[in-house]
């Protein structure tokens, strides 16, 4: 699968854009990349789109041990939409950063689902042997 | 050394509000880290903040807790202090509440050495209010309160601390939680003002300092060769570096200053929590039944 398939395949299956699922892609590769030990990311970078691949670039031999979905979602909410319109009483702008994590999570959980689809399974074990429990349980439910 | 503590002991049923992927759930759990690892009990902590959505963190966890008026924190832990020196004193406030309005407070405390371990979650934003720049928003920033961007130039807290006589400043991201949690131990075993500001993102106001953006300009005094902490000369030059290149870890140390409460005179006789009771020592069915008052 080429980049501009992978794309597709996430902008179809979020109802997003095009150019939303791009930016939904990289955050979460971003976010993978701050997870992943470098070891797992070599093992598999091969298999993904040079594009997506290049984010696993910056992953550590030994990622923080204190990373935990709290802070995994910051990298996928950076990008969504969290405010409305101005309020009306007290001043400032309404929020819809309550609904934020769960749509980062529900875009997520479909780029992982086709990057899946692009790993074989001894690339998709390598992968989740090396993801905290936390997020490898959300990769293999994807 | 005493065992290491268990990370749940600070956690409370206390429903979390911040926003999903708020970068004070990275410093919360840096913070409990680091207490662990002290093995600092809940009761031998008191946590003190301002107004904010950092400031709630001593109402997620368990330890003593003091929420004080917009930018006062400093002044009322300086004084829990003063009363109790065994007292670990903690105070976490934002940006806003640290540099803005409590931002005298912050001046005087560099200056004065009280042994005070100030945690600043800077987002560079006023986030509970909904979204206003704030004094470390870049110049140029655009926010409901600086539509055509903001006019001043950003505050350095580096730079001030350092100006100040501050004799710990250091700087973290909370995208690092690990990085943090040794930053804070190391702040809570230094004697004397202790300054970590945490670069965090505000994931629904401050869409440019965002994860991202932090993570491709951080880098780790720790890993540049020969960087000494204690060369305020070099340490000037840190504080000042900003842009495309941020340094995180301590910038600055001296040890062995003596702290505020070393040299009030009125503490001589002992603290005022260790002073003796109506020219007795209280029995200890007494003290108990004091205990029970405030439990």
């Amino acid at each position: 699968m080429n980049y501009e398939e992978f794309i597709s395949v996430i902008e179809e299956q979020a109802g997003l854009t095009f150019e939303e699922a791009k930016t939904t892609a990289r955050a979460v590769m971003c976010a993978l990349a701050e997870v992943i030990p470098a070891g797992q990311a070599q093992a598999v970078r091969g298999y993904l789109p040079v594009e997506l691949a290049q984010f696993l670039e910056r992953c550590r031999l030994e990622p923080d041990a204190l990373l935990d979905e709290h802070t995994f979602v910051g990298w996928l909410v950076s990008d969504l939409d969290m405010t409305g319109r101005r309020d009306k009483t007290i001043g400032g702008i309404d929020l819809m950063a309550v609904y934020g994590g769960e749509e980062a999570w529900r875009r997520c959980r479909i780029v992982f689902a086709v990057l899946k689809t692009c790993l074989d399974d001894a690339a998709s074990a390598t992968l989740v042997s090396g993801l905290p429990e936390w997020i490898g349980g959300r990769f293999l439910d994807a | 050394m005493p065992p290491r503590l268990e990370l749940a002991l600070y956690d409370k049923a206390t429903e979390i509000t911040w926003c999903p992927g708020c970068g004070d759930y990275a410093i919360i759990k840096a913070v409990k880290m680091a207490l662990a690892e002290l093995s600092i009990a809940p009761h031998e902590v008191l946590i003190v903040s301002g107004i904010g959505c950092g400031s709630k963190l001593p109402d997620y966890t368990n330890a003593n807790g003091y929420m004080t008026i917009h930018g006062r924190p400093l002044a009322v832990a300086t004084g829990a202090k003063l009363a109790n020196p065994h007292l670990r004193v903690m105070v976490v406030n934002g940006d806003g509440d640290a540099y803005g309005i409590g931002g005298n407070h912050f001046i005087h405390a560099a200056r004065r050495n009280p042994d005070i371990c100030h945690i600043v979650e800077d987002n560079q934003i006023y986030g509970l209010t909904k979204g206003q720049y704030s004094p470390t928003s870049e110049h140029g920033f655009v926010t409901t309160t600086s539509p055509d961007g903001a006019i001043e130039m950003a505050l350095n807290p580096m730079a001030v601390a350092l100006a100040c006589g501050a004799s710990f400043i250091a700087r973290s991201f909370a995208g690092e939680p690990k990085h943090l949690a040794g930053l804070i131990a190391q702040a809570l075993e230094h004697r004397g003002y202790a300054l970590i500001d945490v670069l965090q993102p505000c994931v629904t106001f401050n869409r440019i300092n965002t994860y991202d953006w932090y993570r491709q300009r951080i880098y780790h005094l720790e890993d540049e060769y020969g960087y000494d902490p204690t060369d305020r000369r070099a340490a000037w030059e840190k504080a000042e570096e900003w842009g495309d290149r941020i340094p995180v870890g301590v910038l600055y140390q001296v040890k062995g200053l003596p702290t505020y409460e070393d040299q009030v005179l009125a503490l001589r006789d002992g603290s005022p929590v260790s002073r003796l009771l109506g020219g007795r020592l209280p029995a200890l069915h007494e003290l108990e039944l004091l205990k029970d008052e405030f439990l």
